[in-house]
């Protein structure tokens, strides 16, 4: 019974689910009906969490039918979204949610990775107006910063360094997060507010990871689906993420060191030049390359 | 309960752990020879446990997401294997006892629930899940491979 319902989720993958074992297709069940109630309720970073275990993800049938069950929740979840942002009744926890699948998209386990970057990948260009959120467009930026941290930390420092950096936040009437570099045992924790509860750990990025990894086309088509969007920007005036640019930008000023590049402030700039404030509209970005941001002198 | 914020997490577990103990009960009596009656009784005994494990998680002050413990995680798993094993989620052959109390308190549960799998779990496929004990392997073979 639970393997035929199990085959009419993921029918494609018929062949895989013979192989496994019934305790195995519990899990798998489990899976897809715990994520579908949760991402039913706005909660839809979770699914990442699956692809963590080196065990699971070893197991070469079992991931695979788990591949299909996690499409097969996102497409659940974004026919969901869709319909509700019609009736303007998004769930609260959205922006949140957002920004837990960004900071998973830099987990050091590439699964987990691939699968974070995909979900959210698919949610902005499916939903462009979930852009039109401050704290997600300071998280992006934040996760930038940090990963540039990481890769300097990579060739500066030779025993466990510990970087702290201060960095803004989002909602402005809650403390500012700390967010602590580790290289040591090659994890980044990274404690704020809307992150404590995840306890995520990062992989420290090499300067190669960075440069040529897909994290940074999808950090990019963010940023440029916030700029470029039509929809954005009938939602949010170029006054207003020229605001939000700038808030980001006013509290870096205050905390940049010598030979110390921040990469998202730096970006904010770059973007923020580009904004016509007299029209209150947006400007086309330059494809500027990627080592003259990382490379400023 | 609610002047109590400190036994919270306590009682969660002590009910989580009922739930699991009262599924391989059910587990054991239907391979056994269990009237229909019998076994109807026993599977609303544990949809009604539901009930309070969404009341304990409903205090704004608890959030077993935070820094849960691999106990926890552990019971929580077991609770969700459990649910599924007797159709509880949702699914075409949803269990008779599950009514709309229950499947909103399932989905106040998931909401709640923490990672049910840990990342330093070591060997999680032989031992949360081959040789996991509430998931009785007689059973489990029955239901799996019988058409719906």
């Amino acid at each position: 019974m639970h393997k035929s319902t199990l085959t009419k989720y993921i029918p494609l993958k018929a062949s895989d689910i013979k192989a496994l074992i019934p305790a195995q297709v519990v899990f798998l069940l489990t899976i897809h009906d715990l994520e579908t109630m949760r991402s039913s309720r706005g909660y839809v970073a979770s699914i990442t969490t699956y692809f963590l275990n080196k065990g699971i993800n070893s197991r070469e049938s079992l991931s695979s039918c788990m591949d299909s069950i996690a499409e097969k929740v996102m497409r659940g979840c974004l026919n969901e979204l869709n319909t509700r942002v019609m009736q303007h009744a998004l769930p609260v926890t959205i922006s949140s949610e957002l920004q837990n699948l960004l900071v998973a998209s830099c987990h050091r386990i590439a699964r987990a990775r691939d699968i974070a970057g995909k979900y959210l990948h698919r949610m902005i260009t499916s939903l462009p107006s979930l852009m039109c959120d401050e704290p997600l467009v300071c998280a992006i930026l934040e996760v930038l910063t940090l990963l540039r941290h990481a890769c300097e930390g990579e060739y500066t420092d030779e025993v466990c360094p510990i970087l702290h950096l201060r960095l803004v936040l989002l909602n402005a009437s809650s403390t500012i997060p700390t967010i602590t570099l580790h290289r040591q045992d090659r994890t980044l924790r990274l404690s704020s507010p809307i992150h404590m509860r995840l306890a995520t750990k990062f992989w420290c990025y090499s300067t190669k990871m960075l440069t040529n990894g897909s994290l940074w086309a999808l950090v990019v088509h963010l940023l440029k689906s916030v700029v470029r969007c039509r929809y954005v920007q009938q939602a949010l005036s170029g006054d207003c993420l020229s605001f939000y640019f700038q808030k980001y930008l006013a509290f870096h000023e205050s905390i940049i060191l010598p030979d110390v590049t921040e990469l998202g402030a730096a970006l904010a700039l770059q973007y923020a030049c580009r904004i016509q404030p007299d029209e209150g509209s947006i400007g086309e970005v330059a494809n500027t390359g990627l080592w003259a941001v990382l490379n400023p002198n | 309960m609610n002047r109590r914020p400190d036994f919270y997490s306590v009682y969660l577990l002590e009910i989580l752990a009922l739930f699991a103990d009262k599924g391989v009960a059910i587990q054991t009596a239907a391979t056994a020879n269990t009237t229909d009656i019998e076994m109807k009784n026993l599977m609303e005994e544990l949809c009604s446990l539901l009930l309070p494990i969404d009341a304990l998680l409903d205090h704004k002050d608890f959030d077993p997401n935070y820094n849960p413990s691999s106990l926890l995680t552990t019971r929580f798993r077991n609770m969700w294997f459990i649910c599924v094993l007797f159709n509880f989620t949702p699914s075409p052959q949803r269990a008779s006892c599950m009514t709309d109390w229950h499947i909103g308190a399932l989905s106040r549960i998931a909401e709640k629930t923490p990672p049910i799998v840990l990342e330093e779990a070591y060997d999680f496929i032989t031992t949360d899940l081959e040789f996991n004990p509430v998931l009785r392997e007689d059973y489990l073979e029955m239901v799996c491979w019988i058409a719906p």
